[in-house]
């Protein structure tokens, strides 16, 4: 027995010093910047981001995988598409070792949630089982990429992205990806509106929303022309950042304050051979960009409908007046006036062209806009992107045929995969909808989360096994509701505006909310208000543990009293095998184990009703409910 | 997720849990941090064990609270009281202060650049200014004490160090641990759901029906598919997780903490009767509530020792954003943020004087000490507002000058930090030593050094590569300089 305890202790010593091992670089502790030090990309790996995402899924993971069932397929992968031959060759180049294809029940669970953020129904589990169609998996894919479930789930992590909280919006957002529009006129139409609703344009919600800024000048609109109510500047640049962060994938927040040189040069080749001026000629495309608010009686009321037009001065960093333009959070502008000219390109609007409309043409037209866009779709069904973050793409340095100088190295995790994904969006008119299914349909993204033999976090950017995450705010609550057939009561939440009455699920609100309950519950899984970018957070909490067994969300939804699952199941005089397979296949999506069988009758038996609430709530609380995997 | 491993006893397995706690619940810390002080001018105070942070949200208007001033826009009815030559107080707003201002201390010199509710909320919370490039990196200020308390944790501390109430509910939420490991980044807890949610106890204190699901899903996962056995050589985190979860909700303390006696309630958040008092008021959260629970975590003495209130009652920017009908209650819709000083003010002074006279007689973790003794006690706002009321009889945002209150610990009571003229206008005189202002980020370095925390310090090696200064003094796009140093002149 002392010998038991030893191997535990020692066990977990080991694996401790696994975790830190694998955490530190290879030449030992870091140490300040030096761009001779072959510990130098380790170092500076992770930009803006202190999460190592990669790390962090490979870590959950391995953590995870140990509870869920074994992968049953041992036979061949088929290299289904491109995305295979990519990932594939780069895995065998390098010899690493990957997982078997997911199972059935693996892939069917995974799928749904990746695409509707819901769970399959138990009878769809079972018709998925028996269906002997060897394309069943694309023919699933392609029933659910498009419909309602998908625009919710989607449309939810867009305005995640773009922090919008609006019901206009909203609906706009989910007929785009309905007809899948191309994303490049869905980039236009952002950048071009003449009318805002609340939260209706990127950053609408955020710090330096042209409404919220009224209160920084202690000042009430009287006049729509009297800018001294609004920071024009400031509002600008914190737009451009906003569009270089999401359609870009830059990060754009410090060469609008300085010169990358001397700054950015020591974790970005790109931004670091940019200037200030530089991102002044982006923000010019919004130069002329002017909002009227409305005004309601004597004073003006912000968080209300606005209109856009271009008959501001251009982006004149001196005095224009009324505009009020000195710099409030930035270091102060050079008084220069500034013409709109491309970051990327150099190129500028043609001669009486819109400047704003310039840029919804011109951006969509570079290749890092289908990179940046690729490479979020990516991160999200395969939970860490070629590059992460997102936002930190260092453009000198993705081309394999043109490598950067030692000792810095190429960026992507597979660069190769990375160009041909996002040409393939660009040749294929920006669909989303192509995107995400060919993603989906590849042997890559239905491999097993289970690994067979000893893992290594360095196979995590290969994606040599279907990397867990945790759920989403919004996933974890409406999971619940729908496990235990609970319908969620919605409509009431405090968001901003634009809440459908009547939604049963949280993620067809325009705004993440529902009621004190269930953003308590959400905030455990990470879920913001969206005044900042999303936290791409990939790491379990006890908070959530402390929510999954305890919040009402929970506990009031596995009673047998009322219109649970469970209390249904014994209105219909279902038997315990019944209950039991039930219970199973609406929560993990897979039939119980004998064992799990034995053990569940015994709960039933002690005290049927109760034992039938508890194993609700054990299933709930489980590894593998709570993860998707 | 069982606690019968071999004859190992569950105690003995919480512990070896928590040691992989240490090493794994981290995720985003992903390096050994180089942390090192940059002067040996710093000797930390060391002279608080807790420190509580009450966040007036909103920003409470100095002119009418707490900096007096007799203008034109004085209401007649505010029946002014002298607490000492220097502070001057409304008995109609504070009916309690003999409660608390007499043992307060008033830096009055604040200074703030950011006058919008979320940079300025999260200049408090962090204790910088908001930098959008390394966002994402810093931790809050709560955090980085939760990282420097670590090793004085006691085997017995189930309550992380940082807890914060109802932070959901500001403007600014919860910041998080940044680039420190995500075991630092704070229990948030959720007012309006904490009791429903996490209280029920038995009357040992424990929940059975907790009990016996964990005993169900102990056993349902011993028996999981995979075929190993969940806590073995792989040190799960998501178990580790759910124990420590487990044991926090079982603590007997932290059930106490949710048990409030009518009396109690009734003292720190008044009768039903009234139109914003008692339990029933409208309100997504409640500051008398919160001070109540705070003051809970603290007296149950098992690991929380920086706390964070915010006092955002109703949500939006805060009750104290008074930019309309500042003195007027009848212009107010309900289903507004915003309330009038007349009732914001009387709502957070009836709960502050009564945790103040409680925290005064409850016994601290020192044997004659009480919890006053060894709390500090800061009462923040994010700037201040405009001595010119608006046209709509309000006040707007205001940088110049604004008012922090400091009490208990070894806060010397009646002392003034700072002067401003005789509008509110400006400081006429900072105060301490410095010719620059204090700042938010001088609320930071005065509460580490409290706790005894070196605010000298920064991490070097962080993910951006800008060194991360625990007291900031070289903040881009601020002031061009920031001084080293805490707020000394409160203890002196």
């Amino acid at each position: 027995m002392r010998a038991a305890k030893l191997v535990l202790i020692s066990a977990l010593g080991l694996f401790l010093s696994l975790i830190v091992t694998a955490q530190l670089p290879e030449q030992g502790q870091r140490r300040p910047v030096q761009q001779s030090d072959p510990d130098f990309n380790g170092v500076h790996r992770e930009l803006l981001n202190p999460p190592d995402k990669a790390q962090d899924a490979s870590r959950l993971t391995q953590a995870v995988a140990s509870a869920l069932p074994d992968a049953a397929s041992s036979g061949p992968i088929p290299r289904k598409n491109f995305i295979d031959d990519l990932v594939f060759a780069r895995m065998e180049r390098d010899h690493i070792p990957h997982a078997p294809l997911s199972s059935d029940e693996e892939f069917l669970r995974r799928a749904y949630l990746d695409a509707t953020g819901l769970l399959p129904t138990a009878d769809r589990v079972r018709s998925f089982k028996t269906d002997t169609d060897p394309n069943k998996r694309d023919k699933l894919i392609d029933e659910l990429i498009g419909s309602e479930e998908f625009l919710d789930q989607w449309a939810y992590h867009w305005e995640e992205l773009l922090r919008i909280s609006s019901g206009s919006v909203h609906q706009w957002t989910k007929q785009w990806l309905k007809v899948d529009r191309p994303y490049n006129e869905v980039f236009y139409d952002l950048v071009t509106p003449t009318s805002k609703h609340t939260g209706g344009f990127p950053t609408a919600t955020s710090i330096y929303d042209a409404v919220s800024y009224l209160s920084t000048r202690c000042n009430f609109w009287m006049d729509p022309d009297d800018y001294k109510g609004l920071n024009r500047l400031d509002y600008i640049d914190e737009v451009t950042v906003d569009i270089g962060r999401v359609f870009l994938g830059l990060s754009l927040d410090c060469i609008s304050c300085h010169n990358g040189a001397g700054h950015a040069d020591s974790f970005n080749l790109f931004l670091g051979s940019k200037k200030r001026t530089d991102f002044w000629g982006q923000a010019a495309f919004l130069g002329n960009l002017r909002l009227v608010g409305y005004t309601r009686g004597a004073a003006q009321g912000w968080g209300g409908d606005a209109s856009f037009d271009d008959l501001a001065p251009g982006y004149n960093t001196g005095d224009d007046g009324a505009y009020y333009t000195p710099a409030e959070n930035r270091f102060p502008r050079d008084g220069q006036n500034h013409e709109p000219v491309f970051l990327l390109t150099g190129e500028k609007p043609k001669p009486g062209e819109t400047a704003r409309k310039a840029l919804g043409r011109i951006l969509p037209t570079h290749i890092q806009f289908s990179r940046a866009t690729v490479n979020i779709i990516w991160g999200h069904l395969m939970e860490i992107g070629f590059v992460e973050p997102y936002n930190g793409f260092d453009l000198m340095r993705l081309d394999p045929k043109n490598p950067p100088p030692a000792p810095w190295t190429l960026q992507p995790n597979n660069p190769e995969l990375l160009q041909a994904l996002a040409e393939d969006f660009r040749d294929h008119n920006f669909s989303i909808q192509r995107v995400i299914k060919t993603i989906m349909k590849s042997s890559a993204y239905q491999l097993s989360t289970s690994f067979p033999g000893q893992w290594s976090d360095s196979y995590a950017p290969y994606y040599a096994r279907k990397l867990a995450r945790t759920l989403t705010g919004p996933e974890a609550v409406d999971i619940v509701s729908q496990a235990t057939a609970s319908p969620l009561q919605l409509g009431g939440g405090r968001g901003r505006g634009g809440n459908a009455s009547g939604a049963t699920y949280v993620k067809q609100l325009a705004t993440p909310g529902g009621g004190r309950d269930i953003e308590a519950f959400m905030q455990a899984f990470y879920q913001s208000d969206r005044r900042l970018p999303p936290a791409n957070v990939n790491v379990s909490s006890p908070v959530q543990a402390m929510m999954m067994m305890k919040s009402p969300i929970v506990t009031d939804r596995v009673k047998s009293e009322g219109t649970t699952r469970v209390a249904n199941l014994f209105k219909a005089g279902k038997s315990d095998d019944e209950i039991i397979e039930e219970l199973f296949l609406s929560s993990l999506s897979r039939w119980p184990t004998a064992s799990e069988v034995e053990v569940a009758k015994r709960l039933l038996a002690s005290d049927r009703k109760t034992g039938a609430e508890d194993i609700q709530w054990a299933l709930l609380n489980s590894v593998e409910f709570i993860v998707n995997h | 997720m069982q606690n019968r491993i071999g004859d190992l006893s569950r105690r003995e397995l919480l512990k070896l849990v928590g040691l992989s706690i240490g090493g794994t619940l981290g995720g985003s810390a992903a390096w050994p941090l180089k942390v090192r002080a940059q002067s040996t001018k710093v000797t930390p105070r060391g002279n608080v064990r807790n420190v509580m942070v009450i966040q007036n949200c909103g920003a409470m208007s100095p002119p009418e609270t707490l900096d007096f001033k007799e203008t034109k826009y004085t209401p007649k009815d505010l029946d002014i009281q002298k607490v000492n030559s220097d502070f001057f107080i409304s008995k109609t707003l504070f009916p309690n202060y003999q409660k608390w201002a007499p043992r307060a201390a008033l830096v009055r010199s604040m200074g703030e650049n950011g006058l919008v509710h979320f940079p300025a909320q999260y200049h408090s919370q962090a204790g910088r200014a908001l930098n959008p490039a390394i966002v994402r990196e810093v931790p809050a200020l709560g955090s980085v004490v939760a990282y420097e308390l670590e090793s004085q944790r006691q085997e017995s501390d189930t309550f992380p160090t940082y807890i914060s109430l109802d932070l959901w509910n500001v403007n600014c939420s919860q910041i998080g641990s940044g680039m420190l490991p995500a075991k630092f980044a704070g229990l948030d807890l959720n007012t309006t759901t904490i009791f429903q949610a996490f209280g029920g106890a038995g009357s040992d204190g424990k929940d059975p029906v907790l009990a016996r699901r964990w005993d169900a899903l102990s056993r349902l996962s011993e028996v999981s598919p995979s075929g190993e056995h969940p806590i073995g050589s792989k040190a799960s985190e998501y178990e580790a997780h759910y124990q420590y979860a487990y044991k926090i909700l079982q603590d007997q303390r932290f059930k106490k903490a949710l048990v409030m006696s009518d009396e109690e309630k009734l003292r720190y958040m008044g009768s039903s009767t009234g139109r914003w008092t008692g339990i029933n008021a409208p309100g997504t959260c409640k500051i008398g509530l919160s001070l109540l629970l705070a003051r809970n975590l603290l007296a149950a003495d098992a690991g929380a020792r920086f706390l964070w209130v915010a006092n955002c009652h109703n949500g939006g920017n805060g009750c104290f954003d008074n930019h309309e009908w500042l003195f007027s209650r009848d212009r107010l819709p309900l289903n507004n943020g915003r309330i009038s000083i007349y009732d914001s003010a009387p709502i957070f002074d009836r709960a502050f004087s009564s945790l103040v006279e409680d925290l005064s007689k409850m016994p601290g973790h020192a044997p004659g000490k009480t919890l006053l003794d060894e709390t500090m006690i800061l009462v923040a706002h994010e700037f201040g507002r405009d001595p010119e009321m608006n046209s709509n009889q309000g006040r707007d945002h205001w940088g110049k000058c604004f008012t922090n209150m400091w009490l208990g610990g070894a806060v010397k009571p009646g002392r003034v930090v700072g002067k401003t003229d005789e509008k509110c206008f400006k400081v006429v005189d900072n105060g301490w030593k410095n010719k620059e202002q204090p700042m938010k980020d001088h609320d930071a370095s005065t509460i580490y050094s409290c706790l005894g925390i070196d605010y000298s310090k920064k991490i070097e090696n962080t993910p951006s590569g800008r060194a991360y200064e625990y007291q900031q003094t070289a903040p881009l796009g601020g002031p061009a300089f920031i001084p080293r140093t805490d707020i000394e002149d409160l203890f002196i």
